[in-house]
């Protein structure tokens, strides 16, 4: 239980500093992202199931994909254990809230977003960190 | 035999063997779980019922392999799948790009034949028909092409079939006749045929609650597997018209019905299937880091009427987590569930619930 709130934390200290693709603020200023809306469950010896909730700004649905594509870009490079990450909008705060949840936890689509330069380009600079 | 050689990733270097064993040996490695991970990182071995040997073994004679030929060029993003033509002469490969490569085998390495294009984005996945002059195939577009290629290998799309409504992940022949089946995004799984000098499609089963990544059709093509990102596997089963059992049909298409979903046994995402046309077993690749094989066996209960098809999966061989005891309920036992018209039983390594 403890390792499991520890590591909570851990992911809770990558994705606060991400950026929001429009505003120049970090999801952790704007409320995208919280400490409660991280979850996380062992499922085998040093491996956890990551669970995250987040709720985007604006009901607009391609901001909130790409908020889904910064939280999944960063905890797959950042995160030093092992794990299996979920990302969903939280209920109720969005209209087209599972075509969303959807796409961002179909890798094949993450990774052909991924490719997508002017995409891509987005991303990295929401993911990194100033120097 | 079939010898497999299993390295250790991220650092570890072992090499181990293993007998490929079928039948028996299979059934008797029934509910062993054992994983194998590499060293450094985390990783450990575990032991199992496998008889692998510890400690490194000396190639055997005949089963190195060497790189042969490398086709960078073909295409500008991701190759997403890969298919050998029936003859063999030809590679097709399918690529993020929108396009299809067609690689003609020549002495001294593959030659780019032809390249298809059409699709509007990705295509993610290329399947050749048994009798090789036929191949298809499907992308995020939305559709399935089938594609058409004459003796001097001109390729020419004679049809483009729009009727999922999302994403297309997977195309597959029928093993025998000139029959397609499309896995979607759209949670269905589509079968196509051709009439009158264009495609359509035959039938459409619905089921899934998500995603459905693969398909694969049994030998004798009467019964089809699909996985899907719901976690289940399900079987269906052809009945044409006529049938003995009394399953509806409309006109002259055979309907497919699902006889067998098997949830509770994969834990994440179910992302390929495969059919044994030799042993009937049927495998899965599963997000949880296992693969999963089921195995079909005659049914032990002389209860069961003889003249209704009886179909018994078990899990014969699986590769599942042990090492930290999920709490029950965090872990859904198992489950087996039967359409309502065959009588059909499951026998499960795992504790199997039976539902009504």
């Amino acid at each position: 239980r403890a390792m499991e709130h520890d590591r909570a934390i851990e992911v809770y200290d990558i994705i606060r500093t991400i950026r929001d693709p429009e505003k120049p603020n970090t999801l952790e200023e704007l409320d995208v992202v919280t400490e409660g809306g991280v979850e996380v469950q062992e499922i085998a010896e040093d491996e956890y199931l990551v669970i995250i909730r987040f709720t985007p700004t604006v009901p607009h649905c391609s901001l909130a994909t790409l908020i889904g594509l910064c939280l999944r870009i960063k905890l797959q490079r950042c995160l030093p254990f092992r794990h299996k990450l979920e990302i969903y909008i939280s209920e109720g705060t969005h209209s087209t809230e599972e075509d969303i949840n959807k796409q961002i936890n179909d890798k094949e689509r993450v990774a052909a977003a991924m490719e997508n330069p002017t995409l891509r380009e987005i991303v990295e600079q929401c993911v990194t960190e100033p120097e | 035999g079939n010898r497999r050689i299993w390295r250790g990733m991220e650092g570890g270097q072992r090499e181990m063997e293993r007998e490929g064993v079928r039948g028996e040996g299979w059934k008797g490695d029934r509910g062993v779980e054992r994983r194998w991970r590499g060293e450094g990182r985390g990783w450990r071995r575990m032991e199992g019922a496998w008889p692998v040997p510890m400690g490194s073994h000396p190639t055997p004679p005949g089963s190195s392999w060497t790189c042969r030929a490398v086709l960078g060029d073909g295409h500008q993003r991701t190759v997403r799948r890969v298919a050998w033509s029936p003859c063999g002469s030809y590679l097709a490969s399918a690529s993020f790009d929108g396009t299809t490569c067609i690689w003609k085998r020549q002495e001294d390495g593959f030659e780019c034949v032809a390249t298809l294009e059409g699709h509007e984005n990705e295509v993610k996945s290329v399947a050749w028909a048994p009798s090789g002059s036929l191949l298809a195939t499907c992308s995020r577009d939305k559709s399935v092409w089938v594609w058409e290629v004459d003796e001097e290998e001109e390729y020419e799309c004679v049809s483009v079939l729009n009727t999922h409504t999302q994403d297309v992940k997977h195309v597959v022949w029928h093993p025998s006749q000139e029959l397609l089946a499309s896995a979607s995004y759209d949670d269905t799984v589509r079968l196509y045929r051709e009439e009158e000098d264009d495609w359509v499609c035959c039938a459409t089963l619905e089921g899934h609650d998500s995603t459905v990544w693969a398909v694969a059709f049994d030998k004798e093509g009467e019964r089809l597997a699909s996985v899907s990102d719901d976690r289940t596997l399900r079987v269906w089963r052809r009945y044409h018209p006529g049938n003995q059992e009394g399953v509806a049909c409309s006109g002259t298409d055979p309907t497919w019905k699902c006889v067998c979903t098997l949830s509770g046994y994969h834990s994440r995402t179910i992302y390929d299937v495969s059919w044994c046309h030799l042993t009937g077993a049927l495998a899965t690749a599963c997000g949880d880091d296992a693969i999963r094989v089921f195995e079909e066996s005659p049914t032990n209960f002389p209860s069961i009427q003889s003249s209704l098809s009886n179909l018994t999966l078990h899990c014969s061989a699986s590769v599942l987590r042990t090492s930290v005891e999920a709490e029950p309920s965090r872990r859904k036992r198992p489950r087996v569930s039967f359409s309502r018209h065959m009588s059909l039983m499951a026998l499960a390594v795992f504790p199997v619930s039976f539902l009504e």
